[in-house]
């Protein structure tokens, strides 16, 4: 045990603190090297790809819709998104029309994983901060929200559910009646979370000016989603390059003013909110009809293709070359991994007991980072 | 301090409303009918035969060629069917790919065992649910 | 006196094995489990979802403790790389005399969808003994919470 620590010490030269991989329970290996200055962090290296498992190599060489499982691996919280990038792309080339209703479905499928991937993001900085009373009532909340995706897509975490050309299953009756009764008492359980993280003035105290990101570095480092939203500028794949049914819906995006970790929360519980707003739109506009069009020389397709949507963490792009059929390259541009090198930012000149409430803030899933 | 009074009173609020916990081994959380648990294969109620015929559409359909069937030559019938539980994404293509209607996948989660060959479902194991059990037997 | 004292620990060994002591350690393992939870990739998630209120794993007195020193059990889950290997076994070196280990999820029993890849370890249980084994992908938390039950019937 000893040996392997000391050798890591004599590799890296001038930092002082190693924080090991395990040391944060609940899936998040990220290592950290520190390097301290009268008790103020002057520099930092993250010590990624403990969690490497090379998708893009294992998918070469697989047909269309046997790959779609694979993906789904890619991002842990909301495994919906890196289908929907796939799917979208290759039927923008392939020219394959999407009925409208399974349009909508895709939608309110995503949105409702946005809300569960957040509300996870949420019970992490409840414990982080230790507040253990919050913790457990989004665990509840979480739950509700993780049973209506079971019941449309049959699974809680990897659906595989999105096909190339519509969707898998169509919705049952149960669903929109399970879906309502949620939504009634969501509303109220969410303005209850609001008073413990926003109200709360031991929370706002310690997140307010912490880890705060300038907006150079920002766009240095090319951040996206949430974390750039926080700064206050206004940039979101939904409107900026629409995609599905998203321009015949109304909804705002939240900002924040500096971008500390107080900031990038306001965001986050906006983004909920509006979520639950856009869902309920997309059941009331929702037309009858077919779910899937089938296409039968499949196999003969080749071609390269581009795409990219915003998934709870940011943008996510693909880059797919299909060749008779079959994958021969994919690429994923995730967006965790530029707000890894951004948290290493925004973390220079707090002191150490800090390091782990601002890493929790900026949402890092560690299965996007090293893929 | 306005903010800290109102987080204790959701907490003393929330002390009175009904508990969601589920006591789970005496009391199961009812699972939505379409969910995704172990495989098996369907039996006829009327002739008790299976229903599959060997057809090996399931077999091409696995990304990662989990399923394996020994056919009777000459004949509507198979012989074996396994299944590599320990490797399986329960991702359900298998399902949507057989056209008979003859493999499912059931709602039993409960899959924790000691031994690793035990992971390897055979057709014994497969058409388990579908056998008389000893307490039914004696009483009919 | 030497004699006196080595006498003395010979007794408190042998008292170890007397069989009434063993049932009440046995009983006092078997109610409350401390558990090192080593989680990487998605079925941790699943993990976190057992501590909340609507599985509540402490009604058995599952407790996730932090240092693998005070742990009965060790659960690994998800994907073990060849670059999480050497943290994995000093890990489990630093574990107490009574070794247990379970598996969750395939990627920590057999490699699971990524067997192929090169970087992926295929299966812990090629560098320790498993006893047990949940399959799943992400197995549901009550698949988890079945298989810690089954644990307890080790005991008895
Ligand atoms: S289960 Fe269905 S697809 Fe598979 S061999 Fe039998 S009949 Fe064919
Ligand atoms: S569920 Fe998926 S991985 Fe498992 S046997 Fe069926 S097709 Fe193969
Ligand atoms: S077993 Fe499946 S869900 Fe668990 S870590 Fe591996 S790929 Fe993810």
């Amino acid at each position: 045990m000893e040996n392997r620590k000391i050798k890591d010490y004599e590799e890296i030269e001038g930092y002082d603190i190693y924080i090991e991989p395990q040391f944060r329970p609940f899936g998040f290996p990220v290592g950290l090297y520190i390097a301290l200055k009268d008790g103020v962090i002057i520099n930092i290296k993250p010590e990624f790809g403990y969690l490497t498992t090379g998708v893009e190599k294992v998918v070469e060489g697989m047909e269309i819709d046997k790959a779609i499982p694979f993906i789904d691996r890619v991002d842990s919280s909301s495994a919906i998104s890196p289908e929907l990038t796939y799917c979208i792309g290759l039927e923008k080339t392939f020219k394959i029309d999407v009925p409208l209703r399974a349009k909508f479905i895709r939608t309110a499928l995503c949105e409702l994983s946005r809300i569960s991937s957040h509300l996870l993001w949420l019970t992490r900085l409840a414990n982080v901060l230790g507040i253990n009373n919050a913790l457990h009532y989004c665990l509840r909340e979480r739950e509700e929200v993780l049973h209506l995706i079971e019941l449309a897509t049959g699974s809680r975490l990897t659906p595989n559910f999105i096909r190339v050309g519509g969707v898998a299953s169509n919705l049952s009756p149960r669903f929109i009646e399970e879906f309502r009764k949620f939504f009634r008492s969501f509303r109220k359980n969410f303005n209850m979370l609001k008073t413990f993280f926003l109200e709360n003035e031991l929370v706002v105290n310690r997140l307010n000016n912490l880890g705060v990101l300038i907006e150079e570095d920002a766009k240095n480092l090319a951040i996206t989603g949430p974390n750039l939203r926080a700064l206050g500028i206004k940039k979101d794949v939904r409107i900026d390059d629409t995609y599905g049914i998203y321009d015949e819906i109304s909804f705002k995006i939240p900002v924040g003013e500096k971008g500390d970790s107080l900031d990038r929360c306001i965001v986050r519980m906006g983004e909920i909110e509006q979520s639950t707003s856009i869902i309920s739109q997309a059941f009331y506009k929702m037309p009858e009809g077919e779910i899937r069009t089938y296409t039968e020389d499949i196999n003969q397709f080749s071609g390269n293709t581009r795409s990219h949507i915003e998934c709870p963490h940011g943008e996510l792009a693909m880059e797919i070359s299909i060749d008779e059929g079959k994958i021969t390259k994919l690429r994923i541009k995730s967006p965790s991994y530029n707000n890894l090198l951004a948290f290493s930012r925004a973390v220079l000149g707090e002191s150490v007991e800090d390091v782990e409430v601002i890493l929790t803030s900026f949402d890092i899933c560690v299965c996007e980072v090293d893929k | 301090m306005k903010g800290i009074l109102r987080s204790l009173l959701t907490v003393i609020k929330n002390t009175f409303i009904r508990s969601i916990t589920v006591l789970y081994p005496y009391d199961r959380i009812i699972i939505p009918y379409n969910s995704r648990g172990s495989i098996r294969l369907v039996v006829d109620l009327d002739t008790k035969e299976i229903i599959c015929d060997g057809c090996g559409e399931c077999v091409n359909a696995c990304p990662l060629k989990l399923i394996s069937v020994e056919k009777v030559s000459h004949d509507k019938k198979i012989k074996n069917f396994y299944v590599d539980i320990s490797r399986c994404l329960f991702c359900g293509l298998c399902e949507e790919a057989c056209k008979k209607d003859a493999l499912k996948m059931n709602f039993n989660y409960e899959l924790a065992e000691r031994d690793f060959s035990a992971l390897r479902h055979d057709i014994d194991k497969l058409t388990e649910y579908a056998k008389p059990k000893v307490k039914e037997f004696w009483k009919s | 006196m030497k004699i006196l004292l080595r006498k003395m620990v010979h007794k408190v060994r042998n008292f170890k094995k007397f069989s009434l002591f063993n049932k009440l350690t046995n009983w006092v393992k078997s109610t409350s489990i401390n558990i090192y939870c080593f989680t990487s990739g998605c079925c941790g998630n699943e993990i976190l979802a057992i501590l909340g209120p609507l599985y509540d794993s402490e009604r058995w007195g599952i407790n996730f403790v932090s240092s693998p020193e005070r742990a009965d059990v060790i659960m690994v889950s998800g994907t073990i790389t060849e670059k999480m290997k050497p943290i994995l076994e000093d890990l489990y070196n630093s574990f107490g005399n009574e070794k247990v280990l379970i598996a969750v999820g395939s990627c920590a029993i057999n490699g699971g969808p990524f067997y192929k890849s090169d970087f992926v370890l295929k299966g812990v249980k090629e560098i320790f003994n498993v006893d047990l084994y949940v399959p799943g992908c992400p197995p549901r938390p009550e698949a988890i919470i079945n298989a810690i039950l089954k644990y307890k019937d080790h005991f008895k």
